[in-house]
């Protein structure tokens, strides 16, 4: 359940980057505490400079697309050789039309560069924060 | 925050299929409402698969219920923006292990306007693939 929600690194710059919705969780001290009978109340807690919100990874998505229009999708896929699965991500702004993925450039189609869907999508997510800082 | 959730309706087609892992709260059988009124510690795993309570479902995040279809049934929902005209979101769903797309909203000429309606269409679209398998 707790793979749900980004680190507090990511959280960090999250809120740098203007995140500022209401979450199941935050961190105090770098510290998860999940309150959520305040968040859905919609009641305030007391937050130090140091503490922050704790989005889900659906929420820092979200928040990409709606607010900097980045898109970004992970995307399952198997080597021709070796046959074995994995994953990679595309990002793309449709706005502007960049893209990044980690689809490699010069190798047969189907390599890929993640074996697990959630190294690809907190990679995705790094590349994202990175690419709008 | 509701929102991050599936509804009711999907939460009990999912118990149907097997899912039955933590979450971050329920549905009462009885009014099909949320519990939201929670508060409890990081470590203390309440909800989870092994306690069972009796007139409760459990209550994935779109995420979790994603999850679950890639790791028990071998499906993967993408949601993706297509640009064309009209601009629409789409659905895709690949079988994982054979690397090829079973579904695509495309050929079914079904255009999302916003990207909820298209991940929720996506998750409708498991569920009934998976029923009917």
């Amino acid at each position: 359940m707790m793979k749900e929600l980004i680190s507090y690194n990511d959280s960090l710059m999250l809120r740098e980057l203007g995140f500022d919705e209401a979450c199941f969780a935050w961190y105090s001290k770098g510290q998860l505490i999940l309150e959520h009978h305040i968040i859905f109340t919609g009641d305030q807690y007391y937050m130090r400079k140091e503490d922050c919100n704790a989005p889900t990874f659906s929420q820092a998505f979200r928040f990409f697309r709606e607010k900097y229009q980045w898109q970004s999708y992970i995307e399952p896929t198997s080597d021709q050789h070796s046959r074995e699965l994995g994953y990679n991500y595309c990002l793309w702004n449709y706005k502007t039309g960049e893209e990044y993925n980690t689809m490699p450039q010069n190798c047969p189609s189907g390599d890929w560069e993640f074996e697990k869907y959630e190294d690809a999508e907190l990679a995705c997510l790094i590349k994202l924060i990175e690419i709008n800082s | 925050m509701e929102n991050e959730f599936v509804s009711y309706e999907l939460a009990l087609a999912l118990k149907e299929l097997g899912f039955d892992e933590p979450c971050f709260t329920y549905y009462y059988n009885i009014t099909g409402k949320l519990r939201t009124n929670i508060s409890i510690d990081i470590d203390d795993v309440w909800i989870s698969g092994s306690i069972k309570k009796i007139g409760i479902t459990l209550a994935p995040t779109f995420s979790q219920a994603f999850r679950f279809f890639r790791e028990k049934y071998d499906f993967f929902g993408c949601i993706d923006l297509h640009v064309s005209t009209p601009l629409h979101w789409y659905v895709r769903i690949d079988e994982i292990s054979i690397n090829d797309y079973v579904y695509h909203s495309d050929d079914d000429s079904k255009y999302y306007v916003n990207y909820e309606d298209a991940e929720l269409a996506c998750l409708m679209k498991l569920i009934e693939i998976v029923e009917n398998v």
